[in-house]
């Protein structure tokens, strides 16, 4: 089910899907060090909307898996795409100024993580956290 | 946009990072701390990160990045009040933070600084300076 929808266009975005991101993990109930995974995970992905493809989407959802429930959010962007994924996936590999943290470490961050990309098409990542 | 404060007292300064700020408005905090460093010739400055609910690689950068500028200005920096949760998570993401000194709250970073040989072996504090000329 689709709980929020935030749209990044300008730089505050980020701060609204951050602030978003931390409304629906509490009332969602995760504890304290989730919400903050949550949280780091949603500014670190929709900075590289922002910063790579200057506008995309972020959608919250609430998903089950048997007797699990967990939050699903999803970037979706229309920007230049990923060349190599395996290489975006390497910790240290930076295209940008960054340092390259940004992508293995949300995996890390995650317990459900997938990306796909197309050049000139655009990228989506799918992350979801289970409670 | 907010403007965060930076409090001068006894030969330091004293800035809480608030939650929610602009990638641009980290970047120009940074600017202002350091540009107050120098101007009001301070030997130590203490950055209070316990308002913050998240940091990440950005920000974390950011915040290193500066106490490490700091240095080169002359002055020596503590970061000071992380909470558990977002150690936590930074380690998680593969960021650390080294050769930057911490303390777990303000009055324990001042006894750091106050190790330091560049600030405690400053002249007593001149006459405080009122923040906000700039």
């Amino acid at each position: 089910m689709i709980l929020c929808i935030v749209e990044i266009f300008h730089e505050k975005d980020i701060v609204i899907a951050r602030q978003t991101a931390r409304e629906l993990a509490i009332d969602m109930g995760f504890g304290l060090v989730d919400q903050t995974r949550i949280v780091t995970a949603v500014s670190e992905l929709s900075r590289n909307i922002f910063k790579y493809a200057k506008n995309g989407k972020v959608i919250f959802e609430s998903v089950e898996n048997g007797k699990k429930n967990g939050l699903s959010i999803s970037f979706i962007d229309k920007g230049p795409g990923i060349e190599n994924i395996e290489d975006a996936m390497k910790e240290g590999f930076s295209t940008g100024k960054g340092m390259g943290l940004g992508l293995p470490g949300v995996k890390k961050l995650m317990d459900d993580f997938k990306i796909s990309s197309e050049l000139e098409k655009g990228t989506t990542v799918v992350i979801t956290k289970w409670r | 946009m907010k403007k965060v404060p930076i409090l001068i007292i006894n030969n330091t300064l004293i800035i809480c990072i608030q939650n929610d700020l602009t990638d641009t408005a980290i970047l120009e905090l940074q600017n202002d701390i350091l540009n107050k460093t120098y101007k009001t010739r301070v030997n130590g400055v203490i950055i209070d990160v316990s308002e913050l609910d998240m940091i990440d690689v950005f920000l974390g950068k950011v915040i290193s990045d500066t106490a490490k500028m700091v240095r080169l200005l002359g002055a020596e920096a503590v970061i000071v009040g992380m909470k558990p949760n977002i150690a936590i998570t930074l380690i998680e993401l593969g960021f650390e933070m080294p050769n930057v000194r911490t303390a777990i709250d303000i009055d324990n970073g001042l006894k750091i600084l106050n190790k330091c040989e560049k600030y405690s072996s400053a002249k007593e504090p001149e006459v405080t300076e009122l923040p906000g000329e700039s």
